[in-house]
């Protein structure tokens, strides 16, 4: 009987009874239903994907190095009379550090999380005969900033270097320093 | 059995591939087809181009004081491409202004570029041209001090802002 129906070019389709009827309507409905569920997370993932293209961040500059506040600090130790200070006095103090803090201070708003220029003194201790190596504190930039810096991220804590960092060396035992720290 | 039932289901799943590759195809080049904007490194570099030409090893390059010609003495130039009418609109800008450090006299200034980019200095917004300001500190030869004030800005809005 299905034979007969069959023809070569087009199939006809025909309803031989209510159940086959029903089943062709059962899924055709299920295929209907299908079909919009499949084009309805199609249209939630095109309208997510807009939403994050439209937030993605910008690009980071990991830079080493900050030539505009490198050139501040070298004409600094360059002006009359701070390096022979800095040698002989063996810290940032008295009208160096005023001096320091008034080129400096404009620097802090690009640098929020630490900006610090200060001696390192690396020399040995006479008593344990272990070598030092500490920022001098003082009272125009305080301590030194931590060499690392937390910061939360994929996998727990990540630690980051400073950003921006010169050294000059004063002496055998002292090296001036300029520290920023951006974020 | 119904072959014809199998051929009709073949063009629906085909219909239906399509439609999800597409799909697809059009979230990828939605999300990777935006633009990076790298405007704020671009003024960076701009300002210590500048910042190099004024001032090498600490000390004041007077030579480069030169208003009529810095550019071309700093070897910068603000050629663009030309798309987006970007040659008859400039998309740059710079004004240096060198002050003495004590007093505050002003010694030097001159400026280049678009100048109509200086007005949104100050504003945030997305579609806005970038702007960015840095100062720092310099000597001449006599170890006289000063303060040089360096703003960039840059426009290039259509190729950096989606």
């Amino acid at each position: 009987m299905f034979n007969k129906l069959k023809s070569k070019r087009f199939c006809k389709i025909h309803f031989t009874s209510k159940m086959h009827k029903r089943a062709q309507v059962g899924e055709t409905m299920t295929w209907m239903i299908a079909t919009i569920i499949v084009i309805a997370i199609l249209v939630i993932s095109v309208f997510i994907v807009q939403i994050y293209a439209g937030k993605k961040g910008g690009v980071y500059e990991n830079k080493i190095s900050d030539a505009v506040a490198e050139k501040s600090f070298f004409s600094f130790l360059l002006t009359k009379d701070v390096w022979t200070k800095l040698q002989n006095e063996g810290n940032l103090i008295g009208d160096n550090g005023i001096f320091a803090k008034n080129i400096f201070d404009n620097y802090k708003v690009e640098y929020p999380l630490g900006l610090w220029i200060g001696v390192l003194d690396h020399s040995l201790d006479d008593k344990t005969g272990i070598l030092r190596n500490q920022g001098l504190e003082n009272d125009f930039f305080g301590k030194k900033p931590s060499g690392y810096v937390g910061t939360v991220g994929y996998g727990g804590v990540i630690l980051q270097n400073y950003y921006v960092y010169e050294k000059i060396k004063l002496n055998e035992n002292k090296d001036i320093e300029l520290v920023m720290m951006e974020k | 059995m119904n072959k014809c039932g199998d051929k009709i289901i073949s063009v629906y799943w085909f219909a239906i591939l399509f439609l999800v590759a597409a799909a697809i195809a059009y979230m990828v080049i939605i999300f990777y087809g935006g633009p990076y904007d790298v405007r704020g490194i671009e003024t960076n570099l701009l300002t210590n181009k500048i910042a190099g030409c004024l001032s090498q090893g600490g000390y004041l390059i007077k030579e480069n004081l030169d208003a009529e010609n810095f550019l071309s003495k700093c070897k910068i130039n603000f050629n663009t491409e030309d798309i987006y009418g970007w040659k008859e609109q400039g998309q740059y800008y710079f004004e240096v202004s060198v002050t003495n450090f004590v007093d505050g006299t002003l010694v030097f200034k001159t400026s280049g570029g678009n100048v109509n980019l200086k007005d949104f200095c100050g504003k945030t917004g997305k579609s806005l041209p970038t702007c960015f300001e840095r100062e720092f500190y310099t000597l001449d030869n006599e170890k006289n001090q000063y303060k040089i004030k360096i703003l960039s800005a840059v426009s290039k809005i259509e190729k950096n802002v989606q």
